[in-house]
């Protein structure tokens, strides 16, 4: 059977909408409930009398409900367990990522290459991009036995956001072509079907790159006949008309 | 200091906003709609303006090890000015992995795709009022041989397949070449009646000289793509010259 303060508790947490500060809200009623009531015998009060005038002093049941139903605004409330929920399922899913994916490789890495990104020479050449600048130059050049020569460009692309940019691969040049006084240079070293030499002439990705947030670097290897005069690099296939003109100092 | 509930709440939605961030930023900033994937697209190749000219969502049923959700891969071409490019992005939970089944690509007027039995072939067809497919097979082994370190390839007979196309819009016909419902339903795939799909699987092997087991890998083949474009009245308008890679023609069995 419930007591006096239950009943009158009971009509205060009627008036709070949100219910689930309603338990809360009866604990905390009847904490200062109790106290009064031992306020009043500690003075020698009959303890039905003591009862009686702590609830009298809690006030109007509807009074104090109303009131609390303002504090406690139901909006609020659930805004505030919504978020409470939401920021602990991103606390799981940011372990998550950092533990199960390629999260944390991928920050620390394409941090440090953002870093120590090295700015293109004075005299490299550039194409204006919409999403950023293309930036070319020529690198060192490596005589191979039998008169073959590799010649390096280098290429650095600054894009204007880091969004969208690759974690992986930096520049993706595979569809650029590469040409210098005697034509265009083959993709490829070997025929894919035949696995026999396709051309003597051809250029390579050599693997070296950084992949920063908005900066990245990486080199192009020509495989050449001979030493190399200059290349211009473009990239025809997708429409642009940019071309990019690198020259090696020709030893005299 | 006991702050109130409204500061608790603008204190967990900042904390919401930081860890949403970074755990986006730690994805890689995966796209999760057409235009955000052909921006990736723009960016990751240096393109601008592309826009979709097919866009086909696949949810796969196939689990890979320790997953627990799906796959769902969105098959794009799209197309800027006359450069044509075909993609895929697989969303797998709130990853987006770019060129998860196929690498890109990319080519000049035309370009076309194979998808679950069905090709695709992008361009400017706005004047063609129907068209129709050849694509021609051809029987190629390689065989390696470990000790002398040299491939031999071996080219037979070809066949040439040929199926009406469906205009599905001015940029993209689509030709139907899977007959019933594929996935190589058929092992008896070395007559006369192979299907293209059975051809493209069957018909490009290469071997191992000496494997005890015979193993048999399929070969990477491009096959040569004739369409040929009609006006209203059925007379050719145009015809193009593409290739189609054997893998993109053929479904696991």
């Amino acid at each position: 059977m419930r007591d006096a303060f239950q009943i009158w508790v009971d009509a205060v947490c009627e008036q709070v909408r949100f219910q689930p500060d309603r338990k809360a809200i009866a604990q905390e009623l009847r904490v200062h409930y109790d106290d009064h009531v031992k306020d009043l015998l500690r003075l020698g009060r009959d303890p039905a009398l003591a009862e009686e005038r702590a609830l009298e002093a809690m006030g109007d049941a509807q009074e104090v409900g109303r009131a609390l139903d303002k504090v406690h605004k139901p909006w609020l409330g659930w805004l505030w367990e919504a978020s409470r929920a939401l920021a602990l399922a991103l606390t799981v899913l940011t372990l998550v990522t950092l533990l199960w994916t390629v999260g944390l490789n991928s920050l620390v890495e394409r941090t440090i290459d953002e870093l120590t990104w090295e700015e293109p020479p004075a005299s490299a050449v550039k194409a204006e991009l919409e999403h950023g600048t293309l930036y070319a130059a020529p690198g060192d050049v490596t005589q191979e036995p039998g008169g073959k020569a590799t010649a390096e460009i280098r290429l650095w692309l600054q894009m204007r956001d880091p969004l969208g940019t690759d974690p992986y691969y930096g520049i993706k040049n595979w569809f650029f072509t590469y040409r210098d006084e005697h034509g265009e240079l083959s993709v490829q070293e070997t025929d894919p079907l035949t696995r026999t030499a396709a051309a003597s002439r051809y250029w390579r990705n050599p693997g070296v790159s950084r992949v920063g947030w908005t900066r990245h670097s990486q080199t192009v290897e020509l495989v050449l006949d001979g030493p190399p005069q200059w290349a211009e690099v473009s990239y025809p296939l997708s429409g642009q008309d940019w071309v990019l003109r690198v020259e090696w100092e020709v030893e005299p | 200091m006991r702050l109130n509930r409204g500061r608790k709440t603008a204190r967990n939605l900042a904390l919401c906003a930081l860890l949403g961030a970074l755990v986006y930023t730690m994805l890689g900033f995966p796209p999760y709609t057409v235009r955000g994937m052909l921006d990736r697209v723009e960016r990751r190749y240096l393109l601008s303006d592309l826009e979709p000219v097919l866009v086909l969502v696949e949810k796969s049923s196939m689990r890979y090890d320790g997953d627990l959700l799906a796959h769902h891969t969105t098959y794009l071409i799209a197309r800027t000015g006359d450069a044509y490019v075909s993609t895929d992005f697989t969303r797998h939970g709130l990853e987006v992995r770019p060129e998860y089944r196929r690498n890109l690509k990319m080519s000049h007027n035309a370009l076309c795709l194979g998808l679950n039995g069905t090709l695709y072939v992008a361009g400017d067809f706005a004047g063609a009022a129907s068209a129709s497919v050849e694509v021609t097979a051809q029987r190629t082994t390689r065989m390696y041989d470990p000790e002398t370190e040299e491939y031999e390839l071996v080219v037979r007979d070809k066949k040439t397949f040929s199926y009406p196309g469906e205009k599905v819009s001015g940029a993209l016909f689509s030709f139907r070449y899977r007959e019933g419902k594929g996935g190589m339903a058929s092992w008896g795939a070395w007559g006369p009646y192979t299907n293209l799909e059975e051809a493209a699987y069957n018909w490009y092997s290469t071997y191992y000289k000496g494997a005890s087991d015979g193993s048999r890998g399929v070969l990477h083949g491009d096959l040569p793509v004739k369409v040929t474009l009609y006006d209203e009245a059925g007379g050719v308008l145009d015809t193009l010259e593409l290739s189609i890679s054997n893998y993109e023609l053929f479904s696991y069995p």
